[in-house]
């Protein structure tokens, strides 16, 4: 049963790891790109 | 210079028996749509996939009676039958298509396969909106297939040695090992997808709802959209694209997703096992970092400069969006192709190009050159010019990181350079064939090629319906050398000279 009970806490930790990594990846990429085009628009429009 | 020795009846024939198993995998998926067809009553469609999908499995019948070997493959079968793989599974996924009457010629219905299977994701249909809903959905669902690896779903399925396994995994340009064992590799990828698969389309059903879609058919298009994002393909299931939803919030959805595609399965790997550094210091993590982020100054600069838009929110909007999908090799696009040419200056679709050229992670679902090897040929030309610089008696090395240290070799380099020039040649090849037809100026004819070249999707508006039946053949063989990445394909013209020229016996 204990087994059973890591197992599962390692299936659901693992995805939830890799579904949070990309989510904070992403962010943090789209952030970059919105504050690049707000520096942009500033120095060039 | 050493003779080849040319393949026996044998060798053709344990290249046969695999081909079958491809064509078992793919009356399978076929099966899919056919379900959905006889839901939906779309009794043509259903029809349609059922001859397809039974012509797959009498084939493959066929081969696994008469074709049954236990021979072991060695690494020229693997690399002969991936690359014939993808030209047979796209001709027979194509019948369900060509007897749906929506196509010009079989040759376009043979594209659209091409281009679902490579994740490129251009379309030659006609009147996609009007679509039957099953027929959409197996256009989404062969993005799915060949962007996780046709083979490495069929071998994952029907072939237990690991072995065998690892020869066609390699063949399919899938060459990073995350676990020990291809068939662990293999079943990691899914488990990466499935895992996507749920999480993605829930988010894409709320973002689609929010956007005031019925349940059903949010749930149809959330499925749909995931298929073809999370593989980097961009096919949409409406003509407009992602233009057609006008949401912020499908668009990030989608944007994350683009994201998590082009990621490489050895990164997701260290996500998941809570290794998040092994991301940020990998060589092609910081390439693509670098890369992306100058070529989207030059694209905001480019559509501030040309008076596209003025504002940040908007310049963030359609031009980092495009990028994304550009850099992720997804495709999808915000506007219509043809603004590219007429309103957004020169620089802006330049950045693009560039963006599309380089690609993203080898082995992930992305397409184009690939950041591994970008990153690598800078290091090599860093490496020799400090060569150059010091003194002769100092000895260089050069390492990077693709989650251990690594010391940059010269096979390596050479390697790297190689496929690089030749997706380069393939773009100029592409480029100056559609030059020849008269009909396109240098931009159009270098933008489209960059896309199907590095199996990305964004059109620019070559590509349609009508287009020259010649151009569709030149960009199909396009799609295929660059999802395969040359070496399978080299090796089965290799394969085919053995088989003409090659001595029978030692």
């Amino acid at each position: 049963m204990s087994a059973q009970r890591d197992a599962l806490r390692t299936f659901v930790t693992e995805r939830a790891r890799g579904i949070i990594g990309i989510t904070l990846l992403s962010g943090a990429v789209a952030a970059t790109g919105f504050v690049l085009s707000v520096l942009l628009v500033w120095l060039l429009a | 210079m050493r003779m080849v020795l040319r393949p026996g009846p044998d060798d053709l024939k344990l290249i046969g028996y695999y081909l079958g198993k491809v064509l078992l995998g793919l009356g399978v998926i076929m099966l899919l749509p056919a379900v959905v067809a006889l839901i939906a009553r779309e009794w043509n469609a259903a029809t349609a996939f059922i001859i397809g999908a039974s012509l797959c499995l009498i084939m493959a019948g066929v081969s696994d009676a008469k074709l049954a070997t236990n021979r072991s493959l060695t690494w020229a079968h693997g690399m002969v039958i991936v690359a014939v793989a993808w030209l047979v599974g796209t001709i027979f996924a194509a019948v369900p298509l060509m007897l749906s009457g929506r196509f010009e010629t079989p040759l376009a219905a043979i594209f659209e396969v091409m281009s679902a299977l490579t994740t490129t994701g251009m379309s030659v249909i006609h009147d996609l909106d009007h679509q039957p809903l099953s027929e959409n959905f197996f256009r989404h669902l062969l993005q799915f297939a060949g962007g996780q690896g046709i083979i490495i779903v069929v071998l994952s399925l029907f072939i237990s040695g690991g072995a065998q396994a690892g020869t066609l995994y390699a063949a399919e340009a899938r060459d990073e090992r995350i676990l020990p064992n291809f068939i662990r590799t293999a079943r990691f990828i899914f488990a990466v997808a499935g895992t996507f698969l749920v999480v993605g389309t829930l988010a894409l059903f709320g973002a689609l709802t929010l956007t005031g879609f019925t349940p059903t058919r949010a749930f149809y298009h959330a499925i749909n959209l995931f298929f073809s994002t999370f593989d980097t393909g961009g096919f949409s299931p409406m003509q407009a694209s992602m233009a057609y939803y006008h949401s912020l919030g499908v668009e990030l959805v989608v944007m994350v997703l683009m994201i998590a595609g082009t990621l490489s399965f050895g990164l997701h790997f260290a996500l998941w096992r809570g290794e998040p550094r092994n991301l940020l210091r990998h060589l092609e993590t910081r390439t693509l970092a670098v890369t992306s982020t100058l070529f989207f100054g030059a694209l905001a600069a480019g559509l501030i400069l040309a008076g596209t838009y003025d504002s940040a929110a908007i310049v963030f909007r359609k031009g980092f969006f495009t990028l994304i999908s550009a850099v992720s090799s997804t495709g999808h696009q915000v506007n219509p192709g043809v603004t590219y040419l007429t309103d957004w200056g020169v620089l802006a679709p330049a950045a693009i190009v560039g963006a599309m050229a380089i690609g993203g992670m080898a082995s992930s679902t992305a397409g184009g050159i690939k950041a591994i090897r970008v990153g690598i040929a800078f290091k090599a030309l860093t490496h020799d010019i400090r060569r150059i610089l010091l003194p002769e008696s100092a000895i260089t090395v050069t390492t990077y990181s693709t989650g251990r240290r690594q010391v940059l070799r010269d096979a390596t380099a050479r390697s790297a350079m190689t496929v690089l020039l030749l997706f380069i040649v393939t773009f100029l090849l592409g480029t100056v064939v559609a030059l020849l037809y008269g009909s396109y100026d240098l931009t159009e004819a270098l933008f489209e090629a960059v896309s199907v070249g590095s199996n990305i999707g964004i059109s620019i508006g070559i590509v349609d319906p009508l287009m020259p039946q010649g151009l569709m053949l030149i960009y199909t063989v396009m799609m295929w050398l660059g999802r395969l990445e040359y070496v399978a394909v080299f090796a089965l013209w290799g394969y085919l000279i053995a088989i003409a020229r090659g001595r029978t016996h030692a």
